[in-house]
């Protein structure tokens, strides 16, 4: 951990959930509730006044917020926005997000920024050196004009493109730009799934210090014949692959701040046993000492 | 390496059928012709071709489906005809990614037009769907105009209410800019009802499981003494540089106000359209029909005043 002091600094924020924040179940009632999420994640379109009363709501309600959007491209040709990053930073400054995560992958092509969901979804990056070298461009494009620290996420994927494994894009990517890393426990599934790969086999030299934050999420499985890949869902069940995949990076993460349940479309009482869950294996599997102690006092409850 | 023919590449692969199948057939050869080095080609030769397909599949409907959106009545009535929405794939094609996203509705409009042509045999029920299609297809050109406009900073604000005060008989009309008028059977609402069997945003997925009867369309046809003048208008709800939300506002009004529309053309106020159409022999009750259905334009901003050029 202390290669990255700037990322020790962070607080750590405990267990929370991501959630809609113009959909049931509503997320500051949540954050009311014993055992309820100690942060709230949102995704959110570029410009802030539609969110700032439903954010409001939630900071009053006592949990910490954070942004993580869909529009920012950290990797390949197509540079962001300058205006469309200054909207970023007004929105992380609003929310006192204390860092900005997404995923590292395309969000919009040619000159016109744009959302992920123009495109469908994330378009996971080619991994090869070529790819990395503009990646590290993007990521520094926008620690140039956010205030706080960034952090690249793996994207879901079914198929790979590169020949690069993707943890070692993932490595040298946080180590060229000096940045934080979020997994998730799906997408590294569907990583898995996808390019035929062990993430086990891809670790040597990772660097599980700039951790700082885990994700679990529902997901499916299609298969047809021999073949199956995982599909990134967050409104259906945690598949039993993303829990064990969950659990085998928490003990292997000491720099871990915050541990997210994406549930956006799942119903209130699904969302508050499985936070239970969650909360069960960080404290008994996680690396980091201050955010177990953290968990354990909001199980105890007030 | 150059990644920008590599991106291109990847692009068509998700979004372009004929190329994605012809690189599941024979990934050499698909890539033979591009330009490519073999470094680079190799990069993309060993991809999971099963994870492909899905990912290509998934993408059409998020992506297809958000276009199919702007235009429920259109595709719905396409739906009921041979091979059924199967054919609207095409539509989403990798250079629609070239151009900004307000801009892609209205592209993806002038493609489904050419389909309706395409599949629909010529007669009363292709002249519907047609009619659906400019109607729906005029809403997302003003929305594009307008959403282009404040994106560019030119136009900045959000709708400023319209005011209407004291005696604007004597000032010019003309029709707001950002507008789509059409002639349509019935009213939008009825229209809805009667062909859209879900909300826009999930008619594509519901419409490829179970297609629109033919026999709704053809109703449709046969409906008389219903029919609508229905005027659009794109309204600016929220913008900044990033971003815009632009809205319709939809206005129906009796159809013989139709030959009135133009002569809105900033010439003419009030008083002298009711002049004419006095002198012409209008009886009074259809008169004071009109009169009630301009002052209602006005207020809800369908039409601008100018002051009478001298």
């Amino acid at each position: 951990v202390a290669k990255v002091p700037q990322l020790a600094a962070l607080p750590c924020l405990g267990v929370g959930a991501s959630l809609s924040l113009d959909l049931p179940p509503d997320p500051a009632a949540l954050v009311r509730r014993v055992g309820g999420p100690r942060f709230i994640e949102y995704t959110g379109k570029v410009s802030f006044s539609a969110v700032e009363p439903a954010v409001a709501r939630i900071r009053e309600a006592g949990a910490a917020v954070l942004f993580h959007p869909s529009y920012i491209n950290f990797c390949g040709t197509f540079p962001n926005s300058t205006e469309w990053l200054a909207a970023t930073d007004h929105q992380l400054s609003a929310t006192g997000a204390p860092w900005f995560a997404q995923d590292c992958a395309y969000c919009f092509w040619s000159g016109s920024p744009g959302y992920s969901s123009q495109l469908g979804y994330f378009l996971p990056p080619i991994f090869n050196e070529a790819s990395l070298e503009r990646a590290v461009e993007r990521v520094r494009e926008v620690q140039a004009k956010v205030r706080v620290p960034v952090a690249i996420e793996p994207p879901p994927l079914t198929f790979v493109v590169g020949r690069m494994s993707m943890m070692t894009f993932l490595a040298k990517l946080a180590e060229r730009a000096d940045c934080a890393l979020l997994l998730d426990a799906g997408h590294l599934v569907s990583y898995e799934m996808g390019a035929r790969r062990r993430i086990a086999d891809e670790l040597e030299g990772f660097p599980f210090e700039r951790v700082i934050e885990l994700h679990v999420a529902g997901g499916r499985i299609e298969s047809a014949g021999d073949e199956a890949v995982y599909v990134d869902a967050h409104h259906q069940a945690i598949q039993p692959a993303a829990w064990q995949m969950f659990e085998w990076l928490l003990p292997q993460l000491p720099g871990l701040k915050a541990v997210c349940f994406e549930c956006e479309g799942a119903d209130a009482e699904h969302v508050m046993s499985t936070l239970g869950r969650v909360r069960r294996s960080v404290i008994a599997k996680s690396a980091n000492a201050e955010l177990r102690r953290l968990v354990e006092d909001d199980r105890r409850g007030p | 390496v150059a990644l920008e023919d590599q991106e291109r590449v990847l692009l068509r692969l998700v979004f372009d059928p004929a190329f994605r199948v012809a690189f599941l057939q024979d990934p050499d050869a698909a890539l033979a012709p591009l330009p490519l080095t073999p470094e680079e080609r190799r990069d993309f030769v060993g991809l999971n071709r099963f994870g492909l397909q899905v990912d290509a599949r998934e993408r059409d409907g998020l992506v297809v489906g958000r276009l199919v959106a702007s235009y429920p009545l259109t595709v719905s009535a396409l739906s009921a005809f041979e091979p059924g929405l199967e054919c609207l794939r095409p539509l989403a094609p990798p250079q629609l990614f070239d151009v900004p996203a307000h801009q892609r509705p209205p592209q993806f409009g002038m493609g489904l037009l050419a389909l309706v042509q395409e599949h629909l045999p010529a007669g009363p029920e292709q002249a519907l769907a047609m009619t659906l299609g400019h109607w729906e297809l005029a809403l997302a050109q003003a929305a594009s105009e307008v959403r282009g406009l404040a994106l560019s900073g030119e136009f900045t604000s959000a709708e400023a209410p319209t005011v209407v005060e004291g005696d604007w008989g004597s000032v010019a009309l003309a029709l707001a800019p950002f507008m789509a008028v059409a002639q349509l059977p019935m009213a939008t609402a009825e229209l809805t009802r009667r062909l859209c069997p879900c909300a826009p945003d999930k008619l594509y997925e519901r419409l490829r499981g179970a297609s629109l009867p033919r026999a709704r369309l053809t109703e449709l046809t046969r409906a008389q003494g219903q029919a609508r003048l229905v005027l659009g208008r794109a309204v600016l709800r929220e913008a900044s540089r990033c971003d815009a939300i632009v809205t319709h506002r939809v206005m129906e009004v009796a159809p013989g106000f139709a030959p009135l529309l133009g002569h809105l053309d900033g010439t003419q106020s009030l008083h002298t359209l009711m002049a004419g159409l006095s002198k012409a022999g209008a009886p009074v009750a259809l008169l004071g029909g009109f009169q009630d259905a301009l002052e209602q334009l006005v207020t809800e901003g369908f039409l601008t005043l100018a002051p009478p050029s001298r």
